[in-house]
């Protein structure tokens, strides 16, 4: 059996936690600018309609008495952690998803810890006493179907699917509920009179796989009650990345490039705490009319030097010289390798040392930051940057 | 203009300039040849704008004159024409006639005013060399090549000077792509006797043309002026544009401490060293060398491949030492290295490896190891 692990209304159960005196209140974490979309919302708010991913400023229309937060991404990091070592303590298999959410393989465990609905519940009972955060649990055979499970008691719930109830389960599932049927996926699929995983089998896999592709044999498998996927203890990480939306759109180049900068630092950090190293850089870039565009470039060595990042980075930017303003823009590293073989080095100490001489500067910074903070060190640029807009 | 050429003759000049004319450059008109007829005879003219090709043939000149042609399209022309003998002639409006008894084309070329000047090799002090020995020099030079956007000039070009020491002079050229270094000396004799110059840079792209218009017989005439390089044989000239630029300071890397040289029979080393490049990658493209106890194990080793390893037994008492190679850049070495023996002189694993034949050193491939 596998078990999805759902942290209920995360980052806003997080600030309740902090400051109880928020218990009860709505309350909505994200981004304050005036374009900050929302993170998180407690379910006092969603009550008023609001949910994660829409526009601060809609939020703010629909619940105006709610309690508006900034995110506290350490402090949820934090938490975020402790979460999983608490689950690691029923499973050595885990699959992290995301900040709030895992899988946990425990088959194979009832004899250590009780069957699935025990080990469930002992799960919510663990993360309630010690972090004193809810969460909602899904236990079923199936991967997908774990996912699922979670979300149809929240908050704070336990869904069990015995395997025997699987196929009742499935027939009536609607489509739009697994995960990977988007919106157009979705419309193709009602065109052929497919609502649900039951309408599914109203198509041969061969038909399925002609209109849909990969995704029509998966269909297929799932309409079966077969999910080949499993909880992958560690997942490997394909692509770090590091975008933001701007304060103000802009088509100012000096200043894209100053963001860039930040995405670089930030990337090349990542790169280093993964101890990877990158060959392919992206930029992304969003325009005010939210048409979007990714430019990329192979770099003739794995590296993650923050400077050949950025300047490779800056590189796209001129290369594509965007006309239009630009309201978000990214940089991401991708053909990921672990540590690195050796390294050439030159007879005449040039350039192509350089980028080694850089990453020992990143490393080093990394050093300072860890005793004393990120404002400790940096780079003058960017420093600048915070002075102006102070 | 009106000429008659004989097919072998033209054949062999077209060929030579194909390398020229096929590039692409700002300029549409390279793509052409310029032929010129005086009375003395047929001039042939091809440029990349980089390096120039200048050669003078006898020939039967009807009417004298000039028009410059589709290099690509004559080539073709000629190579497949069914007779000895090729009439060329010009007709009015810069239609041109190939032909003979039985074949006939009719060519649109272009205003031959346009051709880009050739630098000429007036009052340039040649001095003359053995063929071979520059085609030696630059195959050993030009080996070492970088990606097609590099700019630098010490990249791009190799180093070419006269150098005095002890009792001789030399022609030497060095070659570099910054991760390893070619030195090659050519000893002058008495007929040899080029003017002291300063050191110029000549681009690798230019001397690869020079080594394919050279025929291994004989002597060429070398020269150096202003921003030019010449190589004259005979009655054809090829002219290359000087690299602007510095060259890196080299000549501390040629210092040996022979107390560092390791002996090594050529051919095994070359051999181990080849087989050990099979399991290295684009990616982990590193072999590591472990001198120990009289013998030097290498070991690749590639996540995605898998590892090799190998001993070869040598001379060697000083204390062990492990440094990382491109393996690559010794096979080239040693494949143009042609002594039976060959000494490495390895410091340790910072200092650049000079490998070069027993009892020369004309040659020196300096190479620099890779950081562990």
């Amino acid at each position: 059996m596998i078990i999805h692990v759902d942290m209920d209304a995360f980052f806003a159960s997080v600030e309740v936690l902090d400051d109880p005196g928020l218990s009860g209140a709505c309350v909505i974490v994200g981004g304050m600018s005036s374009r900050g979309v929302v993170s998180a919302a407690s379910y006092e708010a969603r009550q008023y309609g609001v949910h994660s991913a829409m526009p601060m400023y809609e939020a703010r229309g629909k619940c105006p008495q709610g309690v508006f937060l900034e995110p506290r991404r350490r402090r949820y990091k934090e938490l975020s952690r402790a979460v999983m070592l608490i689950l690691s303590r029923f499973s050595p298999v885990i699959e992290q998803v995301s900040i709030d959410e895992a899988f946990v393989d425990i088959n194979g465990c009832d004899r250590l810890h009780g069957g699935p609905e025990k080990i469930g519940r002992a799960i919510k009972e663990a993360i309630r006493r010690e972090l004193g955060l809810t969460c909602s649990v899904g236990i079923t055979p199936l991967k997908f179907l774990s996912k699922i499970a979670s979300d149809m008691d929240k908050p704070d719930g336990l869904t069990l699917i015995p395997p025997e109830a699987v196929d009742d389960f499935i027939g009536p599932l609607p489509v739009a509920k697994v995960p990977g049927v988007g919106r157009q996926n979705r419309k193709q699929l009602e065109r052929l009179g497919i609502r649900t995983l039951g309408d599914v089998k109203k198509y041969s896999t061969e038909q399925l796989v002609r209109r849909f592709g990969k995704y029509g044999q998966r269909l297929a498998e799932l309409a079966s009650g077969i999910d080949p996927s499993e909880v992958k203890g560690v997942r490997p990480v394909k692509s770090l990345s590091s975008e933001q939306t701007l304060p103000v759109d802009t088509r100012d180049r000096d200043r894209l490039r100053r963001y860039l900068l930040k995405h670089a630092e930030d990337v090349s950090r990542q790169l280093r705490r993964h101890d990877l190293r990158a060959k392919t850089v992206t930029l992304k870039v969003k325009h005010a009319d939210f048409s979007q565009v990714t430019r990329q470039v192979g770099l003739c060595r794995h590296t993650r030097s923050s400077e050949t990042l950025f300047k490779t980075a800056c590189g796209l930017l001129d290369n594509y010289r965007p006309t239009r303003p630009v309201r978000l823009i990214g940089l991401g590293a991708s053909d990921l390798s672990e540590k690195e073989g050796p390294v050439q080095m030159s007879l005449f100490g040039e350039p192509d040392t350089d980028a080694l001489k850089w990453e020992a500067l990143d490393h080093a910074v990394d050093a300072i930051t860890e005793r004393f903070g990120r404002e400790a060190v940096r780079r003058a640029e960017l420093f600048n940057d915070d002075r102006r807009r102070k | 203009m009106k000429t008659i050429f004989t097919k072998s003759e033209l054949l062999d000049v077209l060929s030579k300039v194909q390398g020229l004319t096929n590039r692409k450059t700002s300029l549409a008109i390279t793509e052409n040849v310029l032929i010129q007829t005086t009375e003395g005879g047929v001039t042939i003219t091809a440029t990349d704008l980089e390096t120039g090709f200048e050669g003078i043939y006898p020939a039967t000149v009807a009417t004298e004159g000039i028009i410059a042609i589709n290099s690509r399209k004559l080539y073709d022309i000629v190579k497949m024409f069914p007779a000895d003998q090729i009439n060329i002639e010009e007709l009015e409006n810069r239609w041109v006639a190939i032909t003979s008894e039985a074949v006939e084309y009719h060519l649109v070329t272009m205003t031959p005013d346009d051709f880009p000047d050739i630098p000429r090799a007036d009052e340039i002090d040649f001095f003359e060399m053995e063929t071979a020995a520059l085609k030696d020099m630059i195959e050993k030079s030009v080996a070492i090549s970088v990606a097609g956007d590099e700019k630098r000039a010490h990249m791009i070009g190799v180093n070419f000077e006269t150098v005095s020491e002890a009792d001789n002079d030399y022609i030497r050229m060095v070659s570099t792509d910054i991760k390893r270094l070619t030195k090659v000396d050519y000893v002058c004799d008495s007929k040899t006797k080029p003017a002291a110059n300063e050191n110029v840079i000549i681009p690798k792209k230019g001397l690869n043309e020079v080594n394919r218009f050279l025929a291994q017989d004989g002597t060429v005439e070398v020269g150096v002026q202003s921003n030019h390089f010449f190589v004259r044989k005979d009655n054809e000239t090829l002219v290359i544009n000087l690299l602007d630029g510095e060259f890196p300071p080299y000549r501390d890397l040629l210092n040996i401490q022979t107390a560092y040289d390791v002996l090594f029979p050529r051919e095994p080393l070359l051999m181990m060293l080849k087989r050990m490049s099979i399991v290295t990658s684009e990616e982990y493209k590193a072999v590591i060398f472990n001198y120990e106890n009289n013998a030097l194990q290498v070991r690749a080793v590639n996540p995605n491949v898998g590892e090799s390893k190998e001993k070869i037994a040598i001379d060697y008492d000083r204390e062990s030492l492990e440094v990382a190679f491109n393996p690559r850049y010794f096979i080239d070495a040693l494949n143009f290295i042609e002594s039976e023996n060959v000494l490495l002189n390895i410091v340790d694993g910072e200092h650049p490896c000079i490998v070069r034949g027993e009892n020369t050193s004309s040659y020196f491939n300096i190479i620099m190891p890779m950081k562990i």
